[in-house]
């Protein structure tokens, strides 16, 4: 297809934005020609998200004077001779309810303990599982499937050639429950088990419902392969995605490729790029609904997705997925439970919607922070033990990439990875990786054109050092000799426990010399040497150590967190104010910049809140049994009475 | 071009209601496309599947060969059975017999095993206004277009409601107790400005409100909202939020009619907003449909989504072309926005909502 494929139109749908990027062949070479962006109109008033992407169509005609749909709205493919069209039209998508799967297996720590960290690969929310060792009925496990409401049944277990008949019996099980189901809501079989069985499976299911089957992901007991289950799964997501959710539907029957997952996307991004470059590449996402992570390091590649994770739509998930211990530990203030779960629902009741005073900024940023940790050291569990070690890191989402400011975003990422060593920083504001994950099948070539093309935001480039350097003491002694004629040779210092910014231009290249002190290394060297290129930031040193830390209180927060925000940023420290450090005793306490009430209001909302607090009982049943429970008590009924005489 | 979030508050205008069956239940839509329906008109009914009960006939009677077990059965697929009723057996009267457990619907026959689904609940959905059925979706529901007034909320606790609007007492609805012979709220929806405590829900449970439309609550109160029968919209969100003028002054307008008010809460996964909404009878001139592609332009009345202005409304005096760098630090697109209090302030443009008409 490659050759026949000269312009192409690819759109990424999020929860809250839907992209697009016009990519055509300029000298001989895929370039970016143009994008455009908008709100996703799947919700109220509009409910039909082509409205949305029609509109985006639109501006790209627009801004290149090229027609690209027919009066219908439909993209004319493939290009027609008087350049209207595109010759492929490519969707990605990570918006709307993940695929509910139910996971059957033999063993806990074999089978399902692998099945279950290939359904990290896409959107995927895991709501029953079944094993052998379980003490559960026949009658309760075909209860566990069916109440599910799953879309997809994956079905594992056994190595090569070993255990059949477990593994068979649970078909029978699975199958049992697939035929209980309405035609019109089956759910797709995935098969990734013994492979001696593959083609009974596969005929058991076919008469049923769609089946696919996937190479073993333990052909034996020691080793796991996820990528043929995680591609299938992939393919139920596409399928799922162009049969069932309408709105999108619309949109995709115009497309050659189908809908791929935006986060398959990158983890397809991520493998292409660490095997063309023989390079170690981190690809970040953080979207309203979902967060992803794909890495690939030293050859392998790990990937993972939360749906109950995310800053919008899924924030309320998100905090109790992540806790609030994990939060506030990125908060220079007090922050209540309450306080915490009050700014989670009403994210996501308004998930596009931006921080405007510095405490919701803090929260944004503590939400993001931890959220994405929990990612990552769930694709990979030693990321919790030892620093991240990646020469690329690439950050998609608008709260990653839309601060306004090349130096806030690099913090932002740094705090999300948290690497060891020398990372070349870029951010994807238009949406071009889910893009080049969709494309990358068909075209190939484009892939790897546009990503050096310079077509994502260099922010820079950061040496950061692993170990916990000697808070306000020399850290990292550098010394920078740009290659520009005539440019002196430069020298500076940066203390423990902060970031220094040098601001060599994208395109200018400098010889760095890094010489660290105290307990820091970068990549276990004391000593580093590089001609590195600059960017939007330019070269960022991080000498605030490894596994980083904000500080054990909010007191110790408040000293640092702002001092990071400033260093990177040509912003002074904000002062965090005195009130935010104390108990909230106070009605001031409550944050005078977070609402519209006036003082008094506020007071005496506060002491209605108080009056309530010193009475409130242990539990929320009790709570619910003291509050609502009493309205037939003795009192209640002298009252009936007299209501009784009075009428 | 920027196309803003729409919040409809409107005292006049046609109103799209969708009537669905949740995602999980299966049903039958009883309206049809065109047809006039009134509030409390159930316009589908659905169940939400329930728990299967495996019963195996061949174990049961010790067969040896599974086949036989169908000579032995009493009931077939789509019989419904009473708890205790003969399943299998020589003899319905005597004998060794099998008995349903539940009562429910014999769903599935084979191999000598006899499933049967436990009668679920069943859902009715009512249109909840008064108009005219404009879509059918076969097995889910449908919409419903009315002409009245409407007002969407952020949140609500799941329940609905249809009753008369009443505006609570100057000194607020938890003082409603002071008065212990007050019973002019006991069955109306309650209006009031200020945000809920848990001392709200004491009197609004013990005076017998059939609702309470209020701006905010700690998010601490959701417990107690779910579990209160009545219902609840926030039009502000959750924290300390009084009620914005635009939303309240429409909501005093409809004090003293009868309003339906549908406490939806918003799932992750869905479009659906909570609503209220008056049926009026249509006029001469009909109202026109909302205009549901708005781009932000210059005059026209947004209102702020979060602090510090949140709820405020305003005009918009200008679309600066490049980002504003907000007192947080953050260079985001924003509207040069004169607000009702006097003040004019640089908004996020993805901060504001257009109120739809």
């Amino acid at each position: 297809m490659a050759d026949n494929v000269r312009s192409i139109l690819a759109a990424d749908f999020g929860s809250v934005y839907t992209r697009a990027v016009l990519i055509d062949i300029v000298d001989g070479e895929y370039r970016l020609v143009a994008r455009s962006e908008g709100r996703t109109t799947d919700g109220f008033p509009v409910y039909d998200m082509a409205l949305g992407f029609d509109r985006i169509v639109r501006e790209l005609a627009d801004s290149t004077g090229r027609r690209l749909a027919d009066s219908a709205g439909r993209i004319t493919t493939p290009e027609n001779t008087n350049r209207e069209g595109v010759d492929l039209f490519a969707l990605s998508a990570s918006i709307g309810r993940p695929l509910r799967a139910v996971v059957i297996g033999l063993m806990p720590s074999v089978s399902i303990q692998s099945a279950i960290r290939a359904t990290t690969g896409t959107y995927i929310d895991v709501r029953a599982v079944i094993s052998v060792d379980q003490d559960r009925t026949e009658e309760d496990k075909l209860n566990a499937i069916l109440l599910s409401y799953p879309d997809v049944i994956f079905l594992t277990g056994g190595t090569d050639g070993g255990a059949s008949e477990a593994v068979m019996r649970n078909a029978r099980l699975a199958q049992f429950a697939v035929r209980l189901i309405d035609e019109t809501r089956r759910p797709t079989l995935i098969f990734s088990g013994n492979q001696a069985l593959a083609t009974r499976i596969h005929e058991m299911f076919e008469p049923l419902t769609t089946v696919f089957i996937a190479d073993n992901l333990r052909p034996d007991i020691e080793r796991e392969r996820l990528e043929a289950a995680r591609y299938q799964l992939g393919r139920a997501f596409d399928r799922y995605k162009e049969t069932r959710q309408k709105s999108l539907a619309s949109v995709a029957e115009r497309s050659q490729t189908g809908i791929i997952s935006s986060a398959n996307g990158q983890t397809i991004v991520a493998e292409y790029l660490s095997k063309a470059g023989d390079t170690d590449v981190a690809i970040i996402d953080a979207g309203s609904g979902a967060f992803s992570v794909a890495v690939a390091e030293k050859g392998r590649v790990y990937s993972s997705i939360r749906t109950d994770i995310g800053l919008g739509h899924s924030a309320p998930q998100a905090l109790e997925t992540i806790g609030a211990d994990a939060i506030r530990r990125w908060l220079p203030f007090i922050a209540g439970d309450s306080d915490l779960k009050n700014y989670a629902m009403n994210k996501s009741l308004r998930p596009g919607s931006i921080p405007m005073t510095l405490r919701e900024s803090y929260l944004e940023h503590a939400f993001l922070r931890a959220g994405m940790r929990r990612v990552l050291v769930e694709a990979n569990p030693d990321w919790a033990e030892r620093p991240l070690t990646t020469s690329w890191a690439i950050a998609c989402g608008s709260a990653l990439t839309r601060t306004g400011s090349a130096g806030y975003d690099a913090l932002l990422i740094l705090d999300c990875l948290q690497p060891d060593g020398v990372t070349v920083l870029e951010s994807d504001p238009f949406g071009l990786i889910p893009a080049m994950g969709a494309i990358a099948g068909d075209v190939p070539a484009a892939v790897v054109q546009l990503l050096e093309g310079g077509n994502l935001t260099r922010l820079g480039i950061a040496f950061s050092g692993a170990g916990q350097p000697r808070y306000g003491k020399p850290a990292m002694k550098i010394t920078i000799k740009p290659q520009a004629a005539q440019a002196p040779r430069i020298k500076m210092t940066v203390d423990g426990g902060r970031l220094g910014v040098y601001p060599l231009p994208a395109g200018e290249y400098a010889t760095v010399t890094v010489s660290c002190r105290g307990g820091l290394r970068i990549n276990g060297k004391r000593r580093v040497k590089l001609t590195v290129e600059g960017g939007a930031l330019g070269l960022l040193f991080d000498a605030r150590g490894r596994a980083l830390s904000a500080g054990d209180t909010p007191q110790t927060r408040a000293e640092r967190l702002p001092y990071w925000v400033a260093d990177v940023t040509d912003d002074p420290p904000h002062e965090v104010p005195e009130r935010w450090l104390k108990p909230p005793d106070a009605p001031a306490a409550s944050d005078d910049d977070s609402d519209s009430a006036t003082a008094d209001g506020k007071r005496r909302w506060w002491r209605r809140r108080k009056a309530d607090e010193s009475a409130k009982p242990t539990t929320e049943e009790d709570r619910i049994a003291d509050v609502l429970g009493n309205k037939d008590g003795d009192e209640q009924d002298e009252l009936g009475d007299l209501r009784n005489v009075l009428s | 071009m920027y196309y803003p979030d729409q919040r409809y508050a409107s005292e006049l205008t046609v109103i799209r209601r969708e009537a669905m069956l949740p995602e999980e239940a299966q049903g039958t839509v009883r309206a049809v496309q065109g047809k006039r329906v009134d509030i409390r008109d159930v316009v589908v009914t659905g169940v939400i599947p329930s728990r299967y009960i495996l019963l195996d006939v061949a174990a049961f009677f010790r067969l040896r060969r599974v086949e036989k077990a169908d000579d032995l059965l009493q009931v077939g697929v789509g019989d419904v059975v009473e708890q205790e009723q003969v399943i299998a057996g020589k003899r319905a009267d005597r004998g060794k017999r099998l008995f349903s457990p539940v009562k429910g619907a014999v769903s599935f026959i084979e191999d000598g095993r006899v499933i049967i689904q436990e009668l679920p609940d069943v859902i009715d959905v009512e249109a909840g206004v008064r108009g005219r059925i404009s879509h059918v979706e076969p097995g889910r529901g449908v919409i419903v277009e009315a002409v009245g007034a409407q007002t969407q909320g952020v949140w609500g606790n799941g329940k609905n409601v249809i009753a008369v609007l009443r505006a609570e007492p100057e000194e607020g609805l938890e003082n409603i107790v002071a008065d212990s012979l007050e019973q002019r709220y006991n069955g109306t929806i309650v209006l009031t400005r200020r945000p809920l405590v848990e001392a709200s829900f004491r009197v609004m449970h013990a005076q017998g409100f059939a609702g309470v439309i209020a701006p905010s609550m700690d998010s601490d109160l959701m417990g107690l909202a779910f579990a209160w029968d009545g219902a609840i919209l926030l039009t502000e969100g959750f924290g300390n939020i009084r009620m914005s003028n635009a939303a309240f002054n429409l909501l005093k307008g409809l004090t003293e009619d009868v309003v339906t008010l549908d406490a939806h809460t918003p799932g992750r996964f869905e479009t659906r907003t909570p609503e209220v909404i008056v049926n009026v009878r249509a006029r001469d001139a009909k109202p026109t449909p909302p205009n549901v592609r708005l781009a932000l332009r210059e005059g026209m009345t947004v209102r702020v989504t979060r602090p510090p202005h949140l709820g405020i409304t305003g005009k918009v005096s200008s679309l600066p072309k490049f980002p504003v760098k907000l007192p947080n630090g953050l260079r985001v697109p924003c509207a040069r926005v004169e607000l009702v209090s006097g003040e004019s302030a640089d908004i996020p443009v993805a901060n504001l909502e257009v109120l739809g008409r």
